[in-house]
């Protein structure tokens, strides 16, 4: 298919700007068809010779000579113009000489303090080593007073420039965007924050065909931005031309606290750019009054989710966005929707408290993403009743929702153990048959398996009519589909279906309407619902006790770890600890024994609690058993024994017991950050079409 | 995409550009009145008059600078290429009429009619595939704006207008080529 006439304009534009060297590379990946390539070769040599078609007045870039005396530099090119000034290309003469781009800063303002800020974080500039980062060299005054700064010269485009000309995919989009993840964490990491991240600080180069991201302007945001109010007022407004719609709320108010967050939500404006082809809060013009406008929504206005964003363009312009993105509108409305969209509203969060916490989470998230794994960003409504203390320490606490999935999943097994030698073959013939054909028969046309749920689903009300038990236990394997693909509201509104008919079928005290229930608390908790989750969970849980007695008890002292997780998870510390008690853990322990996961789940949620109570010796005791016993178990690699090792060296360094926290993290190896357990390996991972019998030491872990 | 749907001339625009159509024609007579015969008229400096006298006439209409150049370098256009085919027609036989226009204040070769008949239609087609290229192709060629103030009228970054500007001229070199 011949590419659209129109992107021309945006392929030579790009190629233009790369090093001839790079150019027959980039053509090659750019065209997908001989034609378009071919249109874009003649443009390019035709812009060797078209000077006598029409009499340029001016030279190409006109250097403006008085404001371009620099010391020590050779100015060669003029590549452009942002918000704060121009820059150009230059030849450093010493110490070494090399090409550099020279930004020189156009606004009035104070030059000497710009320098001594920029002083004031050379040391750690100069730390900064990365692929993925333009060095910044050196920052001084012009001959006509303006400061300037040299920087590592990138000959490239703008991120946002180059997946449109080469019309990359969202996958490609992501993948290249994780680059720019990795290169915001490296400075993090040697405390620096960038402060304007954007997209013509995001540039794109090409090394041997290969697209390389750089982040340009280290340091210099920061130099020119700080100051007494006065100053800042002219500079931050200064700052904004060209920019407003990438800063984060907290950085419009003199006096917050910028931190390595506000990137974070810079990051995010970057990706919504990349995903949906504008800004949150697009900024129509950059009159005063619109600015102001901008301003004021970027405080207080909710962003669209993208998918939304979307929606709202033109059906035109969004063809286009999605054109550039080489799919449909519907198809990008539908790829953007949940994962995406979470991930982009959690960097987006007003409050730097509920972004994504460090520039690797996010990147962690959008790699899950990549790998079609469960996200972390999912809507969370109750989390952040959390206090404070207990976010310091959230290592405790990150395998949460999955853990307690993973757990009510164990207890509806144990149940429906029970249930399954009584079971009617005559029901799950049914249950096979109507699978099977209405609706994975149809999968052989190549139709998504959701969208075969979705159409079972529907058809399961009519078709069993009357055998409400038939419908039952297919809504229930269809919402145990739906779980292991992660749509947990549609796994939620299943199971809720198959409760409903359980409980009007036989009650409340039944082992059927008991797994019912777990089940509908699983999915409630992995949509972190936890307050609704709590009171199916209880419920349960009074039931079971009845219904199953002496006979089962395995599932009454599963559910009661997942409530009190449940409970935890709301920052309700005491009720956890008191139903998470020393008898259930004697109880998991004369009935399963020391080494049983429920037991050491139950005994390591225990030390976290004393961890946040302040029970440090308790904590460290029980801790230390669990590492032990895990370590033994699985060894040291194993995540479950990485997870009580991450505990118990948070309770070292909470003691005040930091050669022994870091002796632990090196015998075990454990990262420095704050590295969450990929959920993956915490929930079934096999959806089989009966009942999951996934293996039941991983559905503890 | 990322700017704003640009408004598609409408009937509103269609009034504003036959508005500054009237003003630089009356402004060019009134120039040649004063003049004596054989006056050189200044695109630029014609543009730039109307574009005073208009926004003090009626503030409200002109609010956008960019939405007045555009219709300038339409008019001048016309006014250009109706002089390029009178002067073509009446090289064959009748009155040749003695208004010179400068030659240098535009970035345009005027003393080649047939070369800017050929550029007018290229430039048209260019409109077609490319109106952004073509409509800051027009805001410099015929009503003079330099490259950086015509990135300013139309919203750009001097570095995205220069490469459109070139962009613009490799391709009407190729169509003017082939």
């Amino acid at each position: 298919m011949t590419e659209p006439a129109g992107r021309d304009e945006i392929l030579f534009s790009t190629v233009i700007a790369l090093p001839s060297a790079e150019r027959e590379l980039y053509l090659d990946r750019a065209c997908s068809d001989s034609d378009t390539r071919a249109r874009v070769q003649v443009l390019l040599d035709a812009s060797e010779r078209c000077e006598d078609l029409i009499l340029d007045d001016a030279s190409e870039h006109p250097l403006d000579a008085a404001q371009a005396q620099v010391e020590n530099y050779r100015i060669l090119e003029d590549l452009g113009e942002g918000g704060w000034g121009t820059v150009y290309c230059a030849e450093q003469m010493s110490p070494l000489r090399r090409e550099v781009a020279l930004k020189i800063i156009k606004l009035g303002m104070d030059t000497k303090a710009v320098i001594i800020r920029f002083e004031a974080e050379r040391q750690a500039l100069a730390v900064m080593d990365h692929p993925n980062i333009a060095k910044v060299f050196d920052a001084g005054a012009t001959d006509a007073g303006r400061p300037y700064f040299a920087m590592e010269l990138v000959r490239g485009v703008k991120v946002t420039q180059y997946c449109d000309s080469i019309r990359a995919t969202i996958a490609e989009r992501v993948a290249l965007f994780v680059q720019v993840c990795q290169a915001i964490q490296h400075a993090h990491r040697k405390g620096i924050i960038h402060r304007d991240i954007k997209p013509s600080n995001v540039m794109v180069t090409l090394c041997d065909g290969e697209a390389v991201v750089k982040v340009i302007d280290f340091g210099v945001a920061k130099a020119i931005q700080s100051g007494p109010p006065e100053n800042t007022m002219l500079t931050v407004f200064g700052a904004f031309v060209g920019t407003p719609a990438y800063v984060s709320p907290e950085q419009m108010d003199y006096g917050a606290r910028i931190d390595a967050r506000s990137d974070i939500y810079s990051l995010g404006v970057l990706l919504h750019e990349l995903l949906c082809g504008g800004t949150p809060f697009a900024p129509g013009d950059l009159s005063p009054s619109a600015l102001h406008s901008l301003r004021s929504r970027i405080r207080s206005e909710e962003a669209r989710l993208p998918s939304k964003f979307l929606r709202t363009l033109s059906v035109a312009a969004a063809h286009k966005v999605a054109d550039c993105c080489r799919t449909t509108r519907s198809r990008l409305i539908g790829q953007l929707q949940g994962d995406l969209d979470w991930i982009v509203m959690r960097c987006l969060e007003k409050d730097p408290v509920k972004r994504y916490q460090s520039a690797r989470d996010l990147s962690a998230d959008l790699q899950r993403y990549l790998r079609d794994e469960p996200v972390v960003a999912r809507p969370r409504r109750l989390l952040y009743s959390f206090n404070k203390f207990a976010k310091r320490h959230r290592i405790v606490f990150a395998t949460g929702a999955a853990v307690i999935a993973a757990l009510l999943t164990t207890s509806v097994l144990t149940s429906w153990l029970a249930v399954r030698a009584t079971r009617a073959s005559l029901l799950a013939q049914s249950v096979a048959t109507f699978l099977e054909k209405d609706v994975l028969v149809q999968s052989a046309a190549g139709v998504p398996l959701r969208t075969l749920l979705d159409r079972g689903a529907e058809k399961v009300g009519a078709r069993f009519a009357n055998e409400p038990l038939v419908e039952a236990a297919i809504r229930s394997s269809l919402g145990t589909i739906y779980d292991s693909i992660d749509a947990d509201r549609e796994a939620q509104s299943q199971f809720e279906q198959a409760l409903a008919i359980y409980d009007k079928e036989y009650g409340a005290r039944d082992v059927r309407t008991l797994a019912a229930m777990a089940k509908v608390a699983t999915s409630l908790v992995k949509q972190q619902r936890y307050s609704e989750a709590e009171r199916v969970t209880l419920r349960a849980l009074e039931h079971s006790e009845k219904v199953l007695g002496a006979k089962d008890v395995e599932a009454s002292l599963t559910l009661s770890t997942a409530l009190s997780l449940v409970l935890f998870e709301q920052g309700r510390i005491e009720e956890s600890r008191i139903l998470l008690n020393n008898d259930l853990i004697s109880s998991q322990l004369a009935i399963f024994g020391p080494d049983h996961p429920l037991t050491l789940r139950s005994k390591l949620g225990l030390a976290s609690m004393n961890l946040l109570q302040g029970n440090l010796g308790r904590a460290e005791a029980l801790a230390k058993e669990v590492l032990d016993t895990r370590a033994r178990i699985f060894g040291q690699k194993h995540s479950a024994t990485q997870e009580a090792a991450r505990t118990l060296r948070e309770i070292y360094e909470r003691a005040g017991k930091c050669s022994v926290a870091q002796d632990l993290g090196n015998a075990y190896q454990l990262q420095d950050d704050n590295q969450v357990v990929a959920t993956a390996t915490l929930v079934p991972q096999v959806p089989t079409l009966y009942e999951p019998y996934p293996d039941l030491w991983d559905c503890y872990f | 995409m990322k700017r704003p749907e640009k408004k598609s001339p409408g009937n509103g625009t269609e009034q504003l550009a036959s508005a500054v159509y009237a003003e630089l024609r009356r402004i060019a007579a009134a120039q040649m009145s004063r003049m004596p015969l054989g006056c050189t008229l200044q695109p630029t400096a014609l543009v730039h008059e109307a574009w005073m006298r208009l926004r003090k006439s009626d503030a409200s209409t002109w609010h956008d600078q960019s939405h007045f150049f555009s219709a300038a370098a339409e008019s001048m256009r016309h006014i250009l290429i109706d002089r390029a085919r009178r002067r073509s027609a009446m090289r064959h036989g009748g009155q040749f009429q003695h208004v010179t226009i400068a030659e240098n204040d535009l970035p345009l070769r005027l003393d080649n009619d047939e070369h800017l008949l050929a550029l007018d239609s290229a430039i048209e087609r260019l409109t077609l595939e490319h109106p952004e290229a073509a409509e800051l192709t027009k805001l410099h060629c015929f009503a003079g704006i330099d490259i950086s103030e015509a990135a300013r009228v139309l919203g750009l970054t001097r570095a995205t207008a220069y490469r459109r500007w070139l962009f613009a001229r490799s391709w009407l070199y190729k169509e003017l080529m082939s």
